[in-house]
This record gives structure tokens, sequence and C-alpha cells, in this order.
């Protein structure tokens, strides 16, 4: 994928973006989920974005192309606008909007798709919120929610008190395979402006996402989070979910099988009215047992620094990013590498799932060994752990000493904080020093959020075995 | 008066406020002599705290030739060596001790006492001048240390140094400096070269124990150490503090010992009781991060699931947390 080179590593931790839209009024509480590590998404709710309607064109290159585009996409419009609806979150007090959505009935009998971040605050604080749809002719009604998918990111409700049969959208087999490039449609109400429809391509599924996402070469924005994707014939074939922020048209679906298996799941559940989070944490004790599983399975592969062998995951599940030498201090070799699997899942106004790795390799024969090991326990002070409670998890916890795996010496730190509502799962933080050689040294740390004791110890143990003194041959 | 006979001097009896002031000072010529507010007065006083007439001190003419007070009308007595003697009380003076009354000491000389040799003046204290000196040379030295560990190449470190020293100098002369005008408030004299010795040994107390502490906890892998380092730089302070004030205040270097060392026993668990409320951790250092050459170090290494099984604990801790940190409302 081209990737803007220009701050990898910045782009590497924060540049996805949820399309939830939060109104500016309850934006304390409620947009956290997208804006916690880009703040530059609220702007985007609030201050609409003018370039947002010129896609079709600038996507067209001739007239005639341009009217067939638009011809299409007025009869997808028309094909499926009274079957979309917007999802709105509000507060049960004030009445007033606390976060935006959109979503697509399902069934006759009401039941409306969406995103499970649209929806979370209806399954994680019932008593203070409660959802309404809209339809597009401004038909308002209660819905309620009956089962979510917080691995996938889906939620199914229910529109409640409806006597007409909903119109319905239809899901495309799973068998029927899109070819690459082939034009699909993207319909939601971004921004709280108006509902609307979006074209672009499919470009088959994302790689190295931990959970199967559709590759959408077309618009989103804020506020399309849980409306359909559609093909040719009006057939759902994904959920919007996310976009980059770095990018240009690069946006996210979550392919509609895991909709409709959820569907089954709902269609006869009870609806949710108590905070559901015990039903999350199973859900995420399930997501943190196969990021833990795939980690185990497949090898660390070796990178090299120096003598040095540090441990990365496989190139299938994470991405890593380098950088070489700090210019400003030529006495001093520096290495830098950030690797983070695509496996964050969101839990209510916050994400967790996450696991990073990261080194800084130091080379400097020129700086002598005083001068060496306080440069080096600068760098190794530096790292952040929480060390203050909040309220979704405890300070952190640590326990330290020398390590030896077999052929190089380390200092290593487990530390690790207990989530508050999401019983049994914590936030661990492995962090490594080499201590073997008077002018060289490696710091790595491992970061894997929302795992199980037992499974961090796993994975500390995997990572920390890993690591490797190549002596010259 | 010029028509006075001469008459040969007895003694001396002077008046020291409490800082060793002289007051006043009478010449004896017969006995009894009288102390007290009144002009009639041998010794007159103004200190409130005196009565009109305070003592009668006479000298018996047997062959011992004692020097005897009698205590007169007084509210406030008089005291000799901690002891307190009331009106109309009679005691024994010793030659060469002070009597208090109300906030002023006196003082007898008799003419018959032996007279101590004269004090060859000091020479110059070449002794003090060369511990001044090297005191001041090894903080320049130790500062000059710490900022080439920072410094990342030579002629960074030769471009910082005349910064460095300069600051050094600016901070020991302004710190020391301060203590002298207390001391010329207090005690009359600056004592500056003084203060400086003492800024100069904290300063070099300080940065030995740091160094000492985190050597010795990576060496030894004590993560405590490192973690209550800067508790055992307090009690450095603390030291510092009392030798800045026994210098100022020297006759009450007693009562400080006690001050400073309450205020330590107080606040420092006072400090770590706040951190332990409000993090529920003596310290905010959450590992010990200080690293050094591999050969300082002694600890043996330990096999990798020898730290997981420590870190087992972390469970019982963590729930310890969720249960009672108290943070569970907190905003990030």
């Amino acid at each position: 994928m081209p990737f803007p080179l220009i701050r990898p590593l910045r782009l590497a931790t924060s540049s996805l973006v949820l399309l939830l839209c939060a109104l500016a009024a309850h934006a304390q509480n409620a947009p956290s989920t997208a804006t916690a590590s880009t703040p530059a998404t609220r702007p985007a709710c609030s201050s609409p974005v003018d370039g947002t309607a010129q896609t079709p064109a600038a996507a067209a290159p001739t007239a005639a192309d341009a009217a067939l585009l638009s011809r299409d996409a007025r009869r997808i419009y028309e094909l499926s606008r009274d079957k979309l609806v917007q999802i709105r979150t509000l507060l049960r007090n004030a009445g007033t909007q606390a976060s935006i959505g959109s979503g697509f009935f399902v069934s006759a009998d009401g039941l409306i798709v969406t995103n499970f971040h649209v929806a979370s605050q209806l399954a994680l604080e019932p008593e203070r919120y409660r959802g309404v749809y809209v339809t597009m002719e401004g038909q308002e009604g209660e819905v309620e929610l009956l089962a979510f998918d917080v691995q996938r990111d889906l939620a199914v409700l229910r529109a409640k008190g409806r006597t007409a049969a909903a119109p319905v959208l239809g899901f495309r087999p799973a068998d029927e395979a899109l070819a690459q490039g082939e034009r699909i449609y993207s319909l939601g109400n971004p921004l709280d402006i108006g509902f609307a429809v979006t074209e672009g391509t499919y470009n088959g599924l994302v790689k190295r996402s931990f959970y199967p996402r559709i590759f959408f070469g077309g618009t989103l924005n804020p506020g399309m989070s849980g409306g359909p994707a559609v093909d040719d014939a009006g057939r759902v074939l994904g959920v919007n979910v996310a976009k980059r922020m770095d990018g240009e048209q690069v946006s996210f679906l979550i392919p509609a099988e895991f909709a409709q298996a959820l569907l089954q799941r709902a269609a006869n559940a009870q609806p949710i009215t108590q905070a559901a989070h015990a039903e999350m944490t199973r859900q995420l004790v399930e997501h943190q047992q196969v990021l833990t599983d795939r980690f185990l399975k497949a090898p660390f592969r070796e990178q090299r620094h120096g003598n040095y062998r540090v441990p990365v995951p496989d190139d299938a599940l994470a991405r890593c990013w380098g950088s070489g030498r700090d210019p400003s201090f030529p006495g001093l070799n520096l290495e830098r590498t950030q690797c983070r699997a695509d496996s964050d899942v969101v839990a209510g106004d916050f994400n967790t799932g996450a696991v990073r790795l990261s080194y800084e390799a130091y080379n400097a024969p020129t700086l002598g060994a005083a001068r060496f090991a306080r440069m080096y326990s600068q760098s190794f002070a530096n790292e952040q752990l929480p060390t203050r409670g909040n309220r979704h998890q405890t300070a952190a916890e640590c326990t330290e000493r020398f390590v030896d795996p077999g052929s190089l010496p380390l200092r290593a730190v487990v530390c690790l904080s207990a989530y508050r509502k999401l019983t049994g799962l914590y936030n661990m933080t492995v962090l490594v020093t080499s201590v073997n050689q008077p002018t060289q040294g490696v710091l790595g740390r491992l970061d894997v959020q929302g795992v199980a004791f037992d499974n961090g110890m796993k994975l500390a143990s995997h990572y920390l075995k890993a690591f490797r003194w190549e002596a010259a041959p | 008066m010029s028509t006075m006979p001469t008459t040969t001097t007895l003694g001396l009896i002077e008046a020291h406020d409490r800082h060793g002031a002289l007051l006043a000072r009478a010449p004896i010529t017969r006995w009894p002599v009288t102390v007290g507010r009144a002009l009639d007065c041998d010794l007159v006083l103004d200190d409130p705290f005196v009565a009109p007439r305070h003592l009668r001190i006479d000298r018996t003419v047997d062959e011992h030739r004692t020097v005897e007070v009698e205590v007169l009308e007084t509210r406030n007595g008089a005291r000799l060596q901690r002891k307190r003697h009331a009106q109309g009380e009679r005691f024994d003076w010793p030659g060469g001790t002070p009597i208090d009354l109300g906030h002023t000491h006196i003082t007898l000389r008799l003419s018959d006492a032996p007279i101590a040799d004269e004090q060859a003046l000091p020479e110059f204290p070449w002794r003090t001048v060369g511990t001044t000196a090297a005191l001041v040379v090894l903080v320049g030295a130790a500062a000059m240390a710490s900022s080439w560990l920072e410094s990342r190449d030579s002629s960074q470190y030769l471009k910082s140094l005349p910064s460095v020293l300069l600051m050094l100098l600016l901070v020991l002369s302004a710190w020391s400096g301060l203590w002298a005008v207390a001391n010329k408030m207090f005690a009359g004299r600056l004592q500056f070269w003084r203060h400086v010795r003492i800024a100069c040994t904290v300063y070099l107390a300080s940065e030995a124990l740091r160094l000492v502490a985190h050597l010795a906890a990576f060496s030894f892998s004590l993560e405590a150490l490192s973690q209550f380092a800067s508790v055992l730089g307090v009690l450095v302070l603390a030291w510092a503090l009392y030798a800045h004030l026994a210098t100022v205040l020297p006759r009450r270097s007693v009562g400080l010992a006690w001050t400073v060392a309450a205020v330590v026993a107080l606040g420092v668990p006072a400090w770590l009781g706040a951190q332990w409320l409000n993090r529920m951790r003596l310290t905010n250092e959450m590992y010990m991060s200080s690293l050094f050459p591999p050969s300082l170090r002694v600890a043996p290494t330990a096999p990798v699931d020898q730290l997981l099984q420590d870190a087992e604990a972390l469970r019982a801790k963590l729930d310890r947390r969720l249960k009672d940190d108290g943070l569970a409302d907190e905003d990030e």
C-alpha cells in the first residue's frame, strides 16, 4: 500500500479512524474511541468538510462515464433510501445527542445492523443513554440493543414499536466473490448532514488485518459508521467501519458474513437493558485467546542489530517501521523499530487488544562505558507506564530482575495493570535492556493490551526467550 | 571626680546580653556590691526582668575568701549553673561562672584570681584554607565529571565547561552568601567560608550517596536502593540544614539538632504516607532504570521462567489495587 513515508512511526500508531461522529456538546465522553489517539477527527464532525462531495466527479475521466456512474449511484440510492437509518445515541435525561452513526434494516420485523462502536454506549451505559433511529423521511423511533460483536465491531438493534414491515436490504451471497476493482457503493449519513451515497472500488481484503476487513477504495466520513456497502445490485457486501486519516479514499468495511452471523445470534436474543460488561469481557477474552494463539504459534522473526538478535512478529501478524542513525549525535548509531499488530478492538470509549513492540538499538564505540551507561539509563528511564489508575484500569505493578534466556543477560521488567470492568483482563508491558556490552545495547518494549494473566505470562516468556547474542564468528 | 581618693580595685563585675555583648561594667572597690536597676546599685542594669535591688555580693573575711551572693527582693530570682535561687536565698559564687538575672548574664573577675597567660595570635589558618580550597576543587571536579557524563562529544563538552563552572560558582556563592548574611545578623560574624565548606561537603556527599545507591542497586539488583535514594538524599540535606543553622546560632545547636531531626522524622513518613494514600506505592519509580557497565553487575541472572514466577505475585497486588485504590472515578 502506498503509505507516505514522512512520519512512518507515527503513521503506524495513530492513523486508523473510526467513523463514529460524536457531537461537540458531548465530545468529552462519547467519542474517545476515535479521538483518543487521533484528535484530528473531532473537527471533522463539527466543521463539515466541503471536499467530501466531489468524489464521483474526481473519479470520472469522461463526461459519458460520469453520467453512467452517477446514474448508477442514483439507482443505488433510490434502491436503498428507505432501508437506511441514522442511529443516534441520546443522553437519557437531557435528550441531547451524544453520538451518531448509520445503520440499515435487515429484517421485516425491524432488525438493524450497525457498528458496535456506534451502539457501545447503549451496551455499557444503558442507564445513561438511549438509542433512536431516524429514517430518511425523518421518522424517528426507539431502538433496543439485541447483540453485539466487539471483535468485528458490529451490533444488531431492533426498532421498537414499528407496525409496518420494514423495507429490507438483502445480503450478497458469500459464494459470489467480488472481483478486485469492482464498483461498490457505500451509504450513510456523514457528519449528520444528510444521507449520502459514495462510490468506490472493492480492493479485496486488507493485508495483515487481524480480522478480515474489506479495503474500500472510496470515501467514508464520520457518521457513516454502520452504514451498508452494497454491490451494483444493491446487495449488502459489507458494513462501513473506518478509514485511514493519512490516506485519501482508503476506507474499510466489515465483510457482510459477520453481520449475518451476528444476526442469527440476535434473532432470538433478549434486549440488553443492563450494562453488558460481562458479555463484552467474554468476547474480549475470546479475542485475546485468538491473539495469543496466533503469536505463540508463529515463531518470532529475528531482527539483527549488530550482534543482537531481537524478536519481531511475523510479517503476517504485524507491520514494522524502522529508522536509522540519529543525525544530531555523530558518536552514536541508533536504530529504532516499531511494530504493531492491527488487532485493536473498540471496548466502549477506549480501545484494547493492541500488540506493540519497539526496539532501540544503540552502538556508540567512541562514547566510553561511563557515558554510554548514563545515556542508556536515561533512555531506559523514559518508558511511560500508568503510574496512577483511572476509571478504566489500575496503575501498573511491576516485577524485575536480571534474566538470561541463553546467550544474552538482560534486565527485564514485567508490568501489568488490571482493567476494572473487564474482569480478568490486563494490559501488560515488558521492558528489556541488554546488559552484556559496555558501549552497545538494545532496549525492547512489548505492550499487549487486554490480555488474560496467564496468556500475558506466556507471551512475555515467548518474547524474552527470543533475545539472543550472536558472538562474532 | 578628681578629688576622690584613689582606691585599689578588688575586682571587676560585668554584665552581658544573651549574645555576649557587654552591657555594663563596674570596678569593685569595696564589699559588698549590689546589682539591680536602681541607680544606687554598684552595677546598674537596664533589663526589665531585673529587680531594683536584685543581688548583694559579698566576700567572706575567713581564709577561704569565698564570694557569697544574697538574692534580694526579686520575683525572678537568680540562676547559677542551671540552679535557680529564689528571693532570700544565699549561695556561693565560684570563680569563672556566670550568674543569670532576667535576660542578663553577669560575671566576676577578682583581683587576686590568677590571670591566664597571654594567647598567641592565631596563625594564618592554612589548614582551613587548604580544606576549603580542596573542597571547592572537588566540587568543581564533580560538576565537570557529571557534565562530561551528560555530554556527547568533547567539543560540546569543552564548550559547556565555562557555563557549568560559572553556574556552580554563582550557586555556591549565592547559597553561602545568604547563610553568611544570616550569620552576621545573628552571630555578628560572616563565617562565609565555613558555609562554603558546608555547602561543598553536602554537594559531594549527596552526589556520592546517589552514585553509591544506584550502583549498588544495579550491581546487586536491589531495586529498593534506587527507589529510596531520594530519601537518603533528604537525610543529607537535613544534615546540611543543621550544619548551616548551627553555625548561625552556635548556642542553640542542641535545640536545632532536635528540631531538624523532628522535621525529618515527621516529614519523611508524612511524605511517604501521602504517596501511599495517593497511589498505593511509596515512590514514583516503577522500576530500576539506572544501568552501569555490565562488568559491575554482581547479582546473578535467573532463567526467564523465574521472572515470570515472580510476576505471579502481581495478580494479588492488582486485585488489591482494584479493590482499594479509590481511583475508579478518575478520568485519564
